[in-house]
């Protein structure tokens, strides 16, 4: 019998008068794959951002095993191990890939970070950017300015930046949004490899 | 973010010209400006940590520099304590106002922020030039504020106080680098980079931009000891919001965000005073309208532009080089 | 009686300059710290005329249109160029301004004070309810009343006034439907300092004409638009009517105190209600 990575229960979200999310209660157990779908304005970047932390305003609850985070912030639950990648790519955009990659890597402890020039602290983050460079076919690129590159690799950053921490729990909103015709498959295929890889 | 070569070429420059001015057989007016720019810089730099880091513009910061003045002149005047600890008490008072200020203002955030910041320095001012006058001395002021006593050299010589300064300075450049470079530092740009992002990922922006905060009123109190050490005065002036009006101008003008846009800007605006004011009296309109013009077509401010001039130099050498090759 | 009376006028001052200031946010989304300078300004024009012409009311006439031509010329030619960048850019921009009009004024007019008479139409006093008032306090009464009346219908009412708010929802919008946003954005500049100007001429005769106007008058100013709400003009009616009875009654009954009561509030209303305490959830710039 699987464990319950994250539970919501009787979840409502009000806009105003627009009733966003409406009851909803659903138990996500631990190593499956679920797949939110519905059409434009159902709520389920609503959904996933009370998930996530970015929507304290509802009603219900929501539980990461057990432990209830229903007023939890996002960073708190990112604490817990829920990683979460936007529809709209938020990177880090004056920073270089490598940068991105590393202060992903910087959040695994996000608590006091050196405020010294500490060199051994650094290569042992960078040691654990090579596999998500290669994952994400970004290894060429790692020098360059991430708001300079084609959209399409910048939504492979931002999976790279997601998954980097080893999250638990990986909540992936719209992944393939925006992406043009010629990119499709290769982000569909990364899309692929990571989920089969957890 | 790594020390780049122009910082470095542009580092070793000033260097050398601070060191070498007082074997120049300076005027006594000339060091003073000199010694007067360096400790602005401190106060500049402290002020860009907030701003240019994470793009907060705060009023209040002349209150963290009028605290470390006060902090400075009352314990050494008036309860007799030795130089260092009362610049001590200036730098930890400095960091305390701070604190206590983004409680209020880290609750609401970009011209909020600034208003607050606005509303509280201001706050600061009238109780000390009222209510607290017997404490601070209201507008008169408290005369006399001390020099260093250290080794038994005589601090009181221009030039002596000068290589202090410098060398307390040069300490606060070495912070700054060091904090830039760390991975403190990438976290703040982050920060600024895309708030949200970093909040997801785990790191707690809030706690972030209050650390920041503090750092910066840390070194605005060293400033403000510095500051009434120079003067040897200390008044409630130091704490007037227009204090924090003139080091955003220096800061801009220098350019923010920069490793040293903050000394830039206050050297470029203590040297343009100081010219300006040679032929004639309404010489802060004119530094205002300077300033305007910076602002619309220069806005990344000197070392801003330097620095981009200098990386579109070195993209069109690199280009050449692969072209030949 | 009279204490109230005072209130009342001091809050219709405020309000005329915290008008024009949130006006200026909520259209344009700029905040003009060079607000108190143009009321500084509009005190010294009016004294001026007034004095050149003999005339209180050629004074305020002039106050006017001198405030919103330059507030007109300072959109066009200083702002505009910024309008892409991030907003600091703007306000510091105005913080330059306050420089510049303060020399000016010094350059004009010196650095001494300035007195402007009470103009004799108002002159005298009126008792009323047991108590003795000037008649120029309720002049400055009714004018604001008068102004704040034609503000609203101008911005609700008025043809011009909806395109005002239609710009201040979404200026790329109007401007694809053809109509001339620079225009609008120049015209609401212009009549936040026109209200700044107005607002300083008709406090001339009752508060001493100096420099230290430009940095003092717009603490106050600042107080009453974020109690109100940035961008909320019934919010400032209310904030400066508020300001103004806290200030009289502080300078009667407790004088060393009015300020700090006057921030305690502003910090009390910060930590509670940060949006201001007549926060409408429609306003954005």
């Amino acid at each position: 019998m699987s464990k319950v990575a994250l539970r919501c229960e009787s979840v409502t979200v009000n806009y105003g008068a627009l009733k966003a999310i409406n009851n909803v209660s659903h138990e996500f157990l631990e190593g499956r794959v679920y797949g939110l779908i519905g059409p434009n304005g159902a709520g389920k970047t609503t959904l996933l951002n009370v998930l996530a932390g970015r929507q304290l305003r509802h009603e219900g609850k929501v539980y990461c095993g057990e432990q209830e985070i229903s007023q939890l912030p996002a960073f708190e639950r990112a604490r817990l191990g829920i990683g979460r990648s936007f529809q709209i790519t938020k990177i880090f955009g004056d920073m270089t890939v490598t940068d991105n990659l590393l202060i992903a890597a910087q959040s695994v402890r996000p608590g006091a970070q050196p405020f010294w020039i500490s060199h051994g602290f650094d290569r042992k983050l960078r040691e654990q950017l090579d596999s998500i460079l290669e994952l994400t076919g970004l290894t060429e690129h790692r020098h360059e300015i991430a708001g300079t590159l084609p959209y399409g690799l910048q939504r492979s950053l931002e999976l790279g930046v997601t998954l980097l921490p080893n999250p638990r729990v990986l909540l992936l909103d719209e992944p393939l949004a925006g992406i043009g015709h010629h990119e499709i498959h290769a982000a569909m295929a990364l899309t692929v490899i990571t989920i089969l890889g957890r | 973010m790594k020390l780049s070569k122009f910082d470095i070429l542009f580092g070793l420059c000033l260097a050398f010209i601070g060191l070498l001015l007082p074997f120049s057989n300076p005027r006594e007016t000339l060091i003073q400006l000199i010694t007067l720019a360096a400790i602005w810089s401190i106060f500049a730099i402290g002020f860009d940590f907030v701003f240019g880091s994470l793009g907060m513009i705060s009023f209040g910061h002349a209150t963290f520099l009028g605290v470390g003045g006060y902090a400075l002149s009352l314990a050494t005047q008036k309860y007799g304590l030795p130089f260092m600890a009362g610049v001590g008490l200036a730098i930890f008072l400095g960091a305390v106002f701070a604190l206590l200020f983004s409680f209020f203002a880290l609750r609401v955030s970009g011209i909020f922020f600034a208003l607050v910041t606005l509303a509280l320095s201001q706050l600061v001012f009238i109780l000390a030039d009222s209510k607290l006058r017997s404490f601070t001395g209201g507008s008169d002021g408290i005369l006399g504020v001390e020099r260093p006593s250290l080794l038994g050299i005589d601090f009181f010589d221009p030039i002596n106080f000068y290589w202090f300064v410098l060398a307390i300075y040069t300490l606060v450049m070495l912070a700054v680098i060091s904090l830039r470079s760390s991975p403190f530092g990438r976290v703040i740009a982050a920060i600024r980079n895309n708030e949200i992002r970093a909040d997801q990922l785990g790191f707690n922006v809030n706690r972030y931009k209050q650390i920041t905060f503090v750092i910066s009123g840390a070194l605005s109190g060293l400033a403000g000891a510095l500051l009434a050490s120079l003067l040897m005065y200390m008044n409630p002036q130091m704490l007037h919001w227009t204090t924090s009006g003139d080091v955003i101008i220096m800061t801009l003008l220098g350019g923010s965000g920069t490793l040293w846009g903050a000394t830039v800007g206050v050297i470029a605006f203590e040297f343009l005073k100081e010219w300006l004011s040679s032929w004639t009296e309404y010489w802060y309109g004119v530094l205002g309208m300077i300033f305007i013009l910076v602002t619309i077509f220069v806005p990344r401010g000197i070392v801003g532009e330097l620095e981009r001039m200098y990386s579109t130099r070195q993209k069109r050498l690199d280009l050449r080089q692969r072209r030949a090759k | 009686m009279s204490t109230i009376v005072i209130g009342l006028s001091l809050g219709m001052l405020l309000f005329l300059l915290a008008a024009g200031l949130t006006l200026i946010f909520g259209m344009l989304g700029v905040i003009n710290f060079a607000h108190g300078a143009i009321y500084m300004l509009g005190a010294y024009v009016s004294f001026e005329v007034g004095k050149q012409t003999g005339s209180f009311l050629m004074g305020v006439i002039a106050a006017i249109t001198i405030t919103g031509v330059l507030g007109a010329a300072v959109e066009k030619l200083s702002l505009r160029p910024l309008y892409e960048r991030p907003h600091f850019y703007q306000l510091i921009l105005t913080f330059g301004l306050i420089l510049v009009l303060s020399d000016v004024v010094r350059y004009i007019w010196g650095s001494g004070y300035q007195e402007v008479s009470i103009p004799p139409l108002w002159n005298g006093t009126v008792d009323m309810l047991g108590s003795t008032i000037p008649v120029y306090r309720l002049f400055v009464i009714g004018l604001g009343v008068v102004v704040s009346t034609l503000l609203y219908l101008f911005l609700e009412k008025s043809t011009f006034g909806m395109l005002v708010r239609a710009a201040s929802s979404d200026a790329e919008m109007v401007r694809i439907l053809g109509l001339p946003v620079g225009t609008i954005r120049m015209a609401v500049f212009s009549i936040g300092c026109a209200l700044s100007g107005l607002a300083g001429a008709i406090a001339a005769p009752l508060f001493p004409v100096e420099l230290g106007m430009a940095t003092n008058t717009i603490i106050d100013c600042f107080i009453v638009v974020i109690l109100g709400g940035l961008g909320n003009i019934r919010g400032a009616i209310a904030a400066s009517l508020m300001v103004g009875m806290v200030r009289a009654l502080g300078y009667v009954y407790m004088p060393s105190w009015v300020d700090i009561l006057t921030f305690s509030l502003l910090i009390l209303t910060l930590l509670t209600r940060p949006q201001g305490l007549f926060f409408r959830a429609a306003r954005s710039a």
